[in-house]
């Protein structure tokens, strides 16, 4: 007999044991969406050792030595158990730093849309056929714009646009691969009412984007 | 005559070895304050695997009470590390690992 062997191997049935139930303990919720694979796996090779422990401690306690022939398959076993563990959790970090990106992304785009919403500059954007795809309140109380109750499509009234010399301007013409700070074009509305508008043009087709078409800033003048 | 040494144990061995780089790599993925322990317990747990098999080749009743020491050793700092490790998200969150 040898005490210090006992010792340790009762230690080690109690440590690991231990720690089985505490991984278990710890194991997500099935709601919370989060991989139950690294606990449940690490739980499985600290219970191998848990069970390499006990028996030890019966085998030298002189109960039994039956147990020592599966002990070698639970050693066998640890290690890739733990690889299991290791590589879900390293699956469940890419997930949080890609769920990570896209909240940071989300949270972007709602400052940007709260930016556009609150300025009083008219902002839209004008597809490459010179169709409206977007367009800010203020961008839709100036020029009419109203949403499609049939196609949920964003719509005008059919007004025109003309430059300074009088040249038709259409909305179109907008939606090319120039840009454009502070160009006046003249509306005339369907009523024959006519008014001054100022239009800046950022080209969305560059090389960073593949959607076409222009972000359009517009901004009455009739009547400074 | 039982060999000297077990096959059962280089392979245990071997295995455990080659687990090192993916388990490093998730260690230095998340360096959580659990990570040492973790690293402490796999270790000690390679320690224990080596003298396993040096126990068959020389000094035997040392290394036996070696093998079983850093066994115990081992599972200590495994406890550690699943104590030291964050409790269970009480539901869905973004957080950054």
């Amino acid at each position: 007999m040898n005490r210090l062997v006992d010792v340790a191997a009762a230690i080690s049935v109690l440590a690991f044991g231990a720690t089985t139930v505490i991984a278990l303990s710890k194991l997500p919720s099935r709601e919370s969406g989060r991989s139950r694979t690294p606990l449940i796996a690490l739980a499985a090779a600290m219970a191998l050792y848990t069970f390499v422990g006990f028996s030890n401690v019966v085998q030298y306690a002189g109960i039994t030595d039956a147990l020592d022939l599966f002990e070698d398959y639970a050693e066998l076993l640890f290690a890739p158990l733990l690889i299991l563990a290791a590589a879900a959790t390293e699956a469940q970090i890419r997930l949080d730093e890609r769920s990570h990106s896209a909240n940071m992304l989300q949270q972007q785009n709602d400052l940007l849309m709260d930016i556009v919403d609150t300025s009083p500059v008219g902002i839209m954007i004008v597809a490459p056929g010179g169709h409206i795809t977007f367009a800010n309140d203020p961008a839709r109380h100036m020029l009419g714009i109203a949403e499609s109750p049939d196609t949920g499509m964003l719509t005008h009234p059919a007004w025109t646009l003309v430059d300074a010399e009088g040249g038709a301007a259409p909305l179109e013409n907008l939606a090319g691969d120039q840009r454009i700070s502070g160009a006046r074009r003249i509306m005339t509305w369907p009523d024959g009412r006519r008014q001054q508008f100022m239009f800046s043009v950022t080209p969305m087709s560059d090389a960073s984007s593949s959607l076409g078409g222009a972000v359009v800033a517009v901004e009455a003048v009739t009547g400074r | 005559m039982e060999p000297l040494i077990n096959p059962n144990e280089v392979v245990d061995l071997v295995i455990a070895v080659l687990a090192i780089p993916i388990l490093l790599r998730v260690v230095r993925l998340r360096p959580h304050r659990e990570a040492p322990f973790f690293s402490l317990g796999y270790g000690f747990m390679l320690c224990a695997l080596v003298v396993t098999i040096l126990e068959g080749l020389i000094w035997p009743d040392l290394l036996n009470d070696a093998e079983h020491a850093f066994y115990a050793a081992s599972g200590v700092a495994f406890l550690v590390a699943v104590i030291r490790m964050p409790g269970p998200p009480a539901y869905s969150e973004h957080d950054t690992p």
